[in-house]
């Protein structure tokens, strides 16, 4: 397949990429600029501020507190969730930061497919990717039992992906604008969190989606509400039988391994990307809106 | 129960206390985060300073860079980081917090954002921090660069931070740092 | 049966997770977790079999109606 020919049908999904990262990584950190303009906020802005973790687990402990007193982070929160409901992991599919430099990477990056993790069976994904999901809402559970330490926003960060590309574009791009976060030091955690994301995540994921699918708390969450939100008729994409000619060129460009054996399409992993929708040359993925052919 | 679930059981309990002690024997001098509250005098042994928030644990800081893990030793082991997203004013005035970092002849650098005005120039605080309350959003990162030449010292630094009232010149909070090669850490988690 | 294996495995590795990426405490227990990863344990199983035992109740319902 033609990558010219991918970037090319794909290209409003890019330039989305690219203002996902405007909008929300430091130097740059336009939406949460306005925020602080708006708020009087005088901190440097960052991805920190809209950070893509903490506020899953405080919603799951029962912190409420944590949650009134972080009210940009908590509003960011539910509004992706919310998307996620109607319209689908949007979020995790156009905007993404995280999800983007992996996924770039994973392109750019010419290794031969044999080398890259691929599991095509989409019920061993979706247990993987929601068992880890629910260790981690245990964890916080237990947390909100008070079972544990109560200082788990120190450990949450040590396991951030966000911070590290945070640290990376101040690295690179710092010399713009006045910024904090600092690409000298390299913790233990971080070097893992490096190599997790973006190596064995990136490089060695056939899509480049390996954080994203298995331990990204937000983008399995999204995804519930999406599996939710399609039985109910909000917007998703729908799979012709009929209409399907098995050139198996949806499977190739998914980069969530969402296209099941008979091609149909798993709403627990899917991100809405469309790639597959147009690579499709019969039009058999399709997006569609309304309780008609709902997925059960 | 099927014999499987119990040996995967068995299997995944023991690989987390293995984790555990490989957590203990080989990571635990790299503490990135400390809490710090003022007044708390000087912060000899480890002491818990309780006040309107939570119990705030106030420990001497000390960095063995013998006992980074594999990781840290191959990659980056020259560069420590010393933060804290917390600092509180327990006393029952409001202050204007200065802070110095002293007897530091390593290259470091200050790394600072917080929802509270603070000037680079002199490290302070320029706001007063209430009685009770904490610098809101704080984000704070010290970043030590060890020389080569310094590398193989027994002592690479040793200082500490004073957390000072701007305006009397009084220091709040003491609390030693240390960073050196081969002695059991015995500060922070 | 598999799938359970694999919801298994991914949600032991939670925890640990976390514990690789912290510098623990002196012992077990003193890291920011306070050794929840070994509680975290009995409870996804206890889960795990509560589905099994879900599942077998289901088939057995089916099979009588």
């Amino acid at each position: 397949m033609n990558r010219f020919e991918i970037l090319k049908k794909n290209k409003w999904r890019y330039i989305s990429f690219i203002i996902g990262f405007l909008l929300l990584v430091s130097p740059f950190a336009l939406l949460i600029r306005l925020e602080f303009w708006i708020t009087g906020n005088l901190a440097e802005p960052s991805i920190h501020y809209a950070c893509l973790r903490m506020p899953i687990g405080w919603i799951f402990r029962g912190a409420v507190n944590y949650l009134i007193s972080r009210p940009e982070m908590t509003a960011f929160i539910i509004g992706v969730l919310g998307l996620s409901l109607f319209l689908g992991p949007i979020f995790c599919g156009w905007l993404c930061p995280v999800g983007a430099v992996s996924e770039a990477i994973s392109r750019i990056i010419p290794l031969p497919n044999k080398f890259r993790i691929h599991i095509k069976d989409t019920n061993i994904t979706s247990a993987l990717r929601y068992g880890f999901f629910a260790g981690y809402i245990t964890i916080y559970i237990l947390i909100g039992l008070k079972l544990s330490g109560d200082w788990i926003g120190s450990i949450c960060c040590r396991f951030c992906a966000s911070t590290i590309l945070q640290n990376l574009a101040a690295g690179i791009f710092g010399w713009l604008l006045p910024t904090y976060g600092s690409i000298e030091y390299w913790g233990t955690a971080s070097i893992i969190v490096l190599i997790s994301w973006l190596i064995i995540g990136g490089i060695f994921t056939y899509g480049g989606r390996g954080w994203c699918l298995f331990f990204c708390p937000l983008g399995a969450f999204s995804n519930l509400l999406y599996k939710v939100g399609a039985k109910l008729g909000f917007y998703r994409i729908t799979y012709n039988k009929d209409k399907c000619s098995h050139c198996k060129k949806c499977n190739l460009v998914c980069p969530m391994w969402a296209i099941k054996s008979d091609h149909s399409v798993e709403t627990a992993l899917c991100i809405n990307c469309k790639e597959c929708v147009n690579i499709c040359p019969t039009g058999a993925l399709t997006m569609k809106w309304g309780k008609e052919n709902a997925t059960k | 129960m099927n014999k499987k679930v119990v040996i995967a059981f068995l299997f995944m309990f023991l690989l987390t206390i293995s984790t555990g002690v490989y957590g203990v024997i080989l990571s635990n001098t790299e503490p990135t985060l400390f809490w710090f509250a003022v007044p708390a005098g000087n912060i000899t042994e480890p002491k818990v300073l309780r006040g309107p928030g939570p119990p705030i644990n106030l420990t001497p800081i000390k960095v063995d860079i013998d006992r980074f893990t594999p990781l840290k030793k191959f990659f980056n082991p020259n560069v420590v980081e010393i933060g804290t997203h917390w600092i509180y004013n327990y006393g029952k005035k409001p202050v204007i917090l200065r802070i110095e970092l002293i007897n530091c002849t390593l290259p470091v650098k200050w790394d600072v954002s917080a929802n509270f005005p603070f000037d680079e120039k002199t490290h302070t605080f320029t706001k007063p921090l209430m009685p009770g309350q904490r610098i809101d959003g704080l984000v704070f990162h010290w970043i030590f660069e060890i020389p080569p030449e310094l590398m193989n010292k027994p002592i690479i630094y040793q200082g500490g931070v004073k957390l000072i009232d701007a305006n009397t010149g009084e220091v709040l909070t003491f609390i030693p740092i240390e960073i050196v090669r081969g002695e059991l850490m015995r500060g922070g988690s | 049966m598999r799938y359970i294996w694999a919801f298994i495995l991914a949600a032991s590795v939670a925890p640990i997770t976390y514990l690789f990426s912290i510098p623990c405490g002196f012992s077990c227990a003193q890291c920011p977790l306070g050794g929840i990863c070994i509680l975290a344990y009995p409870l996804i199983f206890l889960g795990v079999i509560i589905i099994k035992f879900i599942r077998k109740i289901k088939s057995l319902i089916s099979k009588i109606a």
